[in-house]
């Protein structure tokens, strides 16, 4: 099987938007890293979903300090645990949807054996492929 | 449609400053010593270089491929000539040494060997493989010089935009250079693209060697180094830069000539002693002249950071090896280092010592240290610097030794602290606005938290005052460098990382030293002729050299 790397995707260009959900989250690789790479590349309006006890755990350990002003972190509370993994990139011409088991920490990005699939859609080329899209949303 | 598979991270390299308190060093040595680099060894290239492009522009070639060509051509001739010399005086002197893609051109001589001639582009050529002997479009001057060459007023110009010498500075060396020596032969055997045994020897007057034979070039290149005689007022732009070079040289030189005199070898270790304790110990002083005091107190400067980096990564080192042998796991390193402190190693060691603040424990390390000018002396800090160097780099470490660790690094710091000499800082260096926002672990903030008399954390308890040392300055110092490299150069260089299970060390990384251009000032000063060796001394200021040092130095 092919790898991928996740941390080039992110580095692309194109997308104003990025979305992501996560069990867990290391939130100075976030800021420092990830949040910085996109909005150099002009995604401008960041979101990050992350299980709540998670996330209570996360800022015990680092507190989020970008948060509320150069993105939105959403703590998600449910029956059970907030589970998935996606990131989600959009931008007027084209998008990127990635579904694994990546957390939004350094090893879940960067060290751990980690599994992801990748969509990408380009307007007027593979617009079948925007269901997945709207699904994933 | 879907593109499956594993998620891939950066690179992982191993890296360097893993705590970014290094980098005032390499600032400070940059400073005190422009145009000498870490990969600068041979004098003779700064005259070299600036000749072969005045000799290429004067045979009719303008910058582009085939100047490209020949210049490659030239640079690997230079390399088999120097080592050829060295096979044939088989002396023991510095011919090849710190030449340029020696490692490749030693298989092109022994090919020389074999089939009596060799066609240099095999090795010159740019085409990658495995006999190519530099990927740098412009090999050993690209790679290497041309950023000092160019500060030095030698030359101008890219790789990308084309090189060329300025005549009034490089024009004068480059004529120096080629004087007495078979230039046509030279530049004809590289059009020739054919060399020779024979041809090789008959071109030997170029060998990197030979610079301390030709006396004009060789007193053009002290007067450059020193920003004198012809080159005074020529080198208008780098005026600062010469300035400092000259007094440092000078500085380096009166250092030797005073090893000398006391039988002493001045090597590295030795170097870094004198220019912080300015002495052999209490009854052997070290006397600079006066006018050599600014540029010696940025070297003191210099080695304040360097043990105040070791002491760091000391702890570092201490805190990751005692954590992995212990099996334990935390998720924050806050948590780390409290356990650090206050349940392992470190918590062993102030068990020893007792103290209820870090202000008495500081004070009683002091105590029992030698006096400043006793480096040689068991406890002192220059002694603990090389003490950390050497545990640390041991295949297995115990906990009486990491313990040891501990205490050499707290040694350290408290002397830093406690001493009066230590109290200046950075004196009189320039750093740009906003430096230390990138390295807020240095000196400046040392003497805020941590100076005896005056540090904000010194009344902390011992155990709370040492924990933010750690947590704050070590570990999450480490994260906060490798996040960045990580953003800035895509590379993973983090030796422990918090994972979904804890932290985990990766690897923990050794004890080092930066490395201030010393041992390339020396390599210089003996390409010149100012420094000699001798059997028993090793290299000893050179009969000349004095006379040549009083004008260099001015006032001294």
């Amino acid at each position: 099987m092919e790898s991928v790397s996740l941390f080039s995707e992110l580095n692309s260009g194109g997308y104003d938007s990025c979305i992501m959900t996560t069990y867990n989250a290391y939130f100075p690789f976030y800021e420092e890293v990830l949040l910085r790479r996109l909005r150099n590349k002009g995604v401008s309006r960041n979101i990050v979903l992350i299980d709540s006890k998670q996330c209570k755990a996360a800022m015990q350990e680092s507190f989020p300090l970008l948060a509320g002003r150069q993105y939105t972190l959403a703590p998600m509370s449910c029956d059970a645990a907030f589970h998935p993994k996606i990131i989600l990139l959009l931008g007027k011409k084209k998008g990127l949807l990635a579904v694994g088991s990546h957390n939004l920490t350094f090893a879940g990005l960067g060290t751990n054996a980690e599994i992801t699939n990748i969509i990408k859609f380009t307007l007027g080329k593979d617009e079948s492929r925007l269901g997945v899209f709207w699904q994933a949303w | 449609m879907i593109e499956t598979g594993w998620v891939k991270g950066p690179k992982q390299i191993t890296g360097l400053d893993h705590l970014g308190v290094q980098a005032p060093c390499i600032n400070i040595y940059a400073q005190l010593l422009p145009g000498i680099t870490n990969v600068t060894d041979r004098a003779r290239y700064y005259s070299f270089y600036p000749w072969l492009l005045t000799a290429l522009d004067n045979a009719g070639y303008s910058y582009g491929e085939e100047f490209i060509k020949l210049f490659r051509r030239a640079d690997v001739l230079l390399t088999l000539i120097s080592l050829r010399h060295q096979e044939v005086c088989a002396d023991g002197n510095h011919h090849s040494d710190a030449a340029v893609g020696t490692i490749i051109l030693k298989r092109a001589l022994h090919d020389i060997h074999d089939k009596g001639a060799i066609s240099i582009s095999k090795y010159s050529s740019t085409d990658a493989g495995e006999d190519r002997y530099f990927k740098n479009k412009l090999g050993g001057l690209g790679q290497y010089y041309l950023g000092v060459l160019r500060g030095l007023g030698l030359m101008d110009g890219s790789a990308k935009a084309g090189v060329s010498t300025f005549l009034e500075v490089g024009g004068v060396i480059a004529s120096k250079f080629a004087s007495g020596l078979p230039t046509e032969k030279f530049i004809k055997t590289v059009q020739e693209d054919s060399v020779d045994l024979d041809r090789l020897d008959e071109l030997s007057g170029f060998c990197l060697c030979k610079l301390k034979e030709n006396a004009d070039e060789k007193n053009s290149l002290i007067e450059l180094f020193s920003g004198s005689g012809k080159f005074q007022s020529k080198v208008e732009f780098s005026d600062n830069d010469s300035e400092r070079r000259r007094k440092s040289l000078s500085y380096f030189l009166s250092l030797s000539k005073i090893s000398d005199d006391y039988n002493y070898v001045l090597d590295i270790d030795t170097f870094r002693a004198l220019i912080y304790c300015r002495s052999f110990s209490s009854q052997q002083p070290v006397s600079i002249p006066s006018s050599l005091d600014l540029v010696s107190d940025g070297w003191a400067s210099y080695q304040r950071n360097e043990l105040l980096s070791v002491a760091l990564q000391g702890l570092f080192f201490a805190c990751l090896r005692d954590y992995e042998l212990s099996g334990e796991s935390f998720d924050s390193v806050e948590l780390l280092a409290h356990w650090f402190w206050n349940e392992g190693v470190g918590a062993r060691f102030l068990n020893i010592y007792k103290a209820k603040d870090y202000g008495l424990l500081q004070a009683k390390l002091l105590k029992k240290m030698p006096k400043f000018k006793d480096w040689q002396e068991e406890g002192h800090e220059i002694q603990s610097m090389f003490q950390l160097k050497v545990l640390s780099r041991e295949s297995s470490i115990s906990n009486e030794e990491i313990l040891e660790i501990v205490e050499s690094s707290l040694r350290i710091l408290a002397a830093l602290g406690g001493r009066k000499e230590n109290k200046d800082g950075y004196g009189d260096l320039y750093f740009p606005k906003g430096y230390f926002e990138f390295y807020p672990v240095n000196l400046n903030s040392f003497s805020h938290y941590l100076d005896l008399d005056s540090g904000s954390w010194t009344q902390l308890k011992v155990e709370d005052c040492l924990k933010k040392v750690l947590a704050d300055w070590c570990l999450s110092g480490h994260l906060r460098v490798a996040l960045r490299k990580l953003r800035l150069q895509s590379q993973n260089t983090f030796r422990f990382m918090p994972t979904d299970l804890g932290i985990r060390v990766v690897s923990v990384p050794k004890v080092a030293n930066t490395q201030p251009r010393f041992r390339q000032a020396q390599a210089i000063l003996k390409d010149v002729g100012l420094l000699v060796e001798d059997p028993e001394l090793g290299l000893i200021v050179s009969d000349g050299a004095i006379d040549l040092l009083n004008p260099v130095v001015g006032a001294a």
